[in-house]
């Protein structure tokens, strides 16, 4: 899934979510805003990717809850790894549970979680900032 | 110090000092006493040997006067040979003269009964001088008599005829032997043995000293002795009889001697008494020798007696002193806690009664002490009891307590899911239309397309506020809402409130007052995002129950006095709630009027979640009953002191 040769300028974003509906969604807004979108609907593909593709996208878009290898598995990689900043790590969230741990991901440094169902609105706001 | 020392150095010395003091007095006593009898007994001698020596002189006297009025004698008829036979005969008789010699008028001797020295001339000798006066003479001192070679006293006396007229003198010569003879029959009484039979010495003394008799110096008779010479001077030894107390005398007499005198002072009838002085001494050394045994003897037996008081003293010492140890070891033990050994001691005294009245003590304690023992025993098997019961209950509770937990964490996994499941769909749906709505980019929509969408989108709103509302509800019911409180300052709460709140009232047409009385330093610790949804859910309460058009919500923000709180206002010009349901309004699913629901929508949850959080933050939320204006909600959060946690 490699986007080399695509527009240099343009705003690269890796969505990893296991929702189809989601990452069509998200495809068909991103395309809307000229952003150049990858999606990947599991955890472990989504981790390899960026493993591979680090330096490629500005952002990283990452479900939390994701059947095998959930978001959490993935971010705990990419913080042990440093693959990726946190602060270009975007997270989405539908359970409510994880008030305390949504505390701990800010503090490493992620600066956006947003809460299921978020508002698109919001979203792009972020990401053109 | 144990008593048995004590007894032991108290009771010796005392036995020593009284068998000290016995002897002392008894020896001292007993030596006076032995002394006074001794001088006593020799002063009795002396008496006796005076009397018998005055007996003999008495005697002699009376010869020498019968031989002077003899009539053979002064008889012309009698011839000279039978005169000597006739004296003879009579020297015979008596046995005490040595001789008995005639002298005629002129002092020559004419007969003698030892026919010596006949024809010797007398006429010079005082016996002879003194008897042709007429005097019946002794010699006062002893004279040596050549002739018949030992010592006499010459006794004389005139021979007188039937006219009185002196025919001539007669002397008998009495020797010394025959005073040696009185003596010889005195035996000490005190001498124990044969040879010391002849202890008393006795010494026969003429008034002017001259030694006229000596039981054990032959030598001085006639003689003088200077102690003896100063013996006579120093005592007045006339009449008396005197002791020669020999500490007193200075070398005189032997320091261990005991001397008596007893002097011949007046005779009677023709005897004049001669003025002879008796000397006994006795040396102390043979007196006392058998008061040294008898001492002796004393000595051993004081020695026996105080073997016997120690070892009596010793046995009465541990008498006393055993059984009080026992006692006293027992009574530490029953002290250490030892009620079980039994306290025997076998004695008569205090310490034998102390000694039991300790063993009725051991035994009312042992009594008192097995009931408590009873009791005790009673008691631990009763909590022992209750103990595995608590156990019991406890372990139940724990069983129980994990299963809550298991089920907790069940719970909260379910509550995850439900939130997961139900707002997945959403984000798709919620997504599209905001895509259908605003971008442009896609194409327009017309107005009934529009105006449906609208209606899809708010729904879709609805089902999400839904779903938060009931999942919060979910998690203060199993106690899992959580907060991440901050310390926030009132008036920044506040204008974020505002502005989101006139999002919503201006929407509305509805007039939002707010009237803040805080300070811009007071600050509440609080979960800010909370806080908002409490703001929210009381607003969107008010805006659902306001009049269309003149709809008007007053929000009021005031310090407590004392400074403990902030406490917010939520007034609506609505309907207001009835008197009766205020207080089932905080019941969850609970809504006055459920029909108000279809007419107003809402779940009936937003005013439980608000108690829920309010009282999460330590505040309390009601309804004021005496606004009547419509509905006014109240709640109270803690202030901050210091912008330190309150």
């Amino acid at each position: 899934m490699s986007i080399k040769g695509s527009n240099e300028s343009a705003i690269r974003v890796l969505v990893i979510d296991d929702n189809k509906d989601t990452t069509e969604l998200l495809k068909d807004f991103f395309e809307t805003e000229d952003i150049e979108c990858i999606i990947i609907n599991e955890g472990r593909k989504g981790l390899e990717e960026i493993r591979k593709e680090k330096g490629l996208y500005d952002f990283i878009l990452l479900d939390l809850t994701i059947p095998e290898f959930s978001g959490w598995d993935i971010f705990e990689k990419l913080k042990k790894e440093k693959l990726v900043e946190s602060k270009n790590i975007i997270i989405f969230t539908a359970t409510t549970k994880t008030n305390n741990e949504i505390d701990e991901l800010i503090k490493d440094g992620v600066k956006y979680v947003l809460k299921k169902p978020f508002s698109l609105e919001e979203l792009i706001k972020i990401i053109k900032l | 110090m144990k008593i048995r020392t004590k007894l032991i150095i108290i009771l010796i010395p005392l036995v020593f000092l009284s068998i000290f003091l016995i002897s002392y007095i008894g020896i001292v006593n007993f030596t006076n006493s032995i002394r006074a009898e001794i001088i006593e007994e020799l002063k009795l001698i002396a008496i006796n040997l005076m009397d018998k020596l005055s007996r003999q002189m008495f005697e002699r006297t009376a010869d020498i006067t019968f031989l002077s009025n003899n009539n053979v004698l002064s008889n012309p008829n009698v011839t000279l040979s039978e005169k000597m036979n006739y004296l003879r005969s009579m020297e015979r008789a008596v046995k005490a003269y040595s001789s008995i010699s005639i002298y005629n008028n002129n002092g020559i001797k004419i007969g003698d009964t030892r026919n010596v020295l006949i024809g010797t001339n007398d006429s010079k000798q005082h016996f002879f001088q003194e008897a042709i006066k007429g005097e019946i003479y002794y010699s006062p001192t002893p004279t040596l008599s050549k002739s018949l070679n030992q010592y006499i006293i010459q006794f004389s006396a005139p021979i007188y005829n039937k006219d009185k007229e002196i025919q001539g003198v007669v002397v008998a010569n009495y020797p010394i032997n025959k005073i040696n003879d009185v003596f010889n029959k005195i035996v000490s009484p005190h001498a124990q043995t044969e040879s010391n039979s002849n202890s008393i010495n006795i010494d026969l003394v003429s008034k002017n000293g001259t030694i006229i008799f000596s039981n054990h110096d032959r030598k001085s008779i006639l003689h003088t002795k200077p102690e003896i010479q100063q013996l006579i001077s120093s005592n007045n030894v006339e009449n008396t009889y005197a002791l020669i107390n020999r500490d007193n005398n200075n070398s005189i007499i032997n320091a261990n001697e005991i001397s008596v005198s007893s002097s011949q002072g007046s005779g009677y009838l023709d005897y004049k008494g001669s003025g002879w002085i008796l000397i006994l001494s006795e040396k102390t050394a043979t007196i006392f020798s058998d008061i040294q045994r008898i001492v002796n003897q004393y000595i051993y037996i004081a020695a026996i007696i105080i073997i016997v008081s120690i070892i009596i003293i010793l046995l009465i010492a541990r008498n006393i002193s055993l059984p009080l140890s026992k006692l006293m070891k027992k009574v530490i033990e029953l002290g250490k806690g030892d009620y079980y050994s039994k306290i025997e001691i076998k004695s008569s005294d205090e310490i034998g009664e102390l000694a039991k009245k300790f063993e009725n003590m051991r035994k009312e304690i042992n009594k008192v002490n097995s009931n408590l023992n009873k009791l005790v025993e009673e008691r631990t098997s009763e909590l022992k009891e209750a103990n595995y019961y608590l156990t019991l209950k406890e372990e139940n509770l724990q069983k129980l307590n994990k299963e809550l937990i298991i089920a907790d964490v069940a719970k909260e996994e379910f509550m995850s899911m439900v939130s997961h499941e139900l707002k997945t769909p959403l984000v798709p749906a919620r997504g599209y239309l905001e895509m259908l709505l605003r971008q442009k980019k896609i194409g327009e929509l017309n107005e009934k397309q529009k105006k449906f969408m609208d209606i899809i989108y708010r729904n879709i709103l609805k089902v999400e506020y839904l779903v938060n509302d009931v999942l919060d509800v979910y998690k203060l019911d199993i106690g899992k809402l959580r907060f991440s409180k901050k310390v926030i300052n009132i008036r920044h709460l506040i204008d974020v409130i505002e502005n989101d709140l006139r999002l919503l009232t201006n929407e509305k047409n509805i007039k939002l007052n707010f009237e803040i009385l805080v300070d811009k330093n007071d600050y509440i610790f609080c979960d800010q995002k909370r806080i908002e949804q409490v703001f929210s859910n009381l607003i969107k309460n008010s805006i659902d129950f306001v009049p269309v058009h003149f709809g008007k919500i007053d929000i009021e923000v005031e310090i407590f006095s004392d400074k403990s709180f902030v406490k917010f206002s939520v007034k609506d010009n609505g309907p207001g709630i009835p008197v009766n349901e205020v207080y089932n309004l905080f019941q969850t699913f609970y809504q006055i009027d459920t029909s108000a629901t279809r007419k107003h929508g809402g779940t009936g949850l937003g005013l439980v979640i608000c108690k829920g959080i309010v009282e999460a933050h330590g505040g309390k939320i009601w309804i004021d009953k005496e606004y009547d204006k419509g509905a006014c909600f109240i709640f109270t959060l803690p202030l901050v002191n210091d912008k330190g946690r309150g």
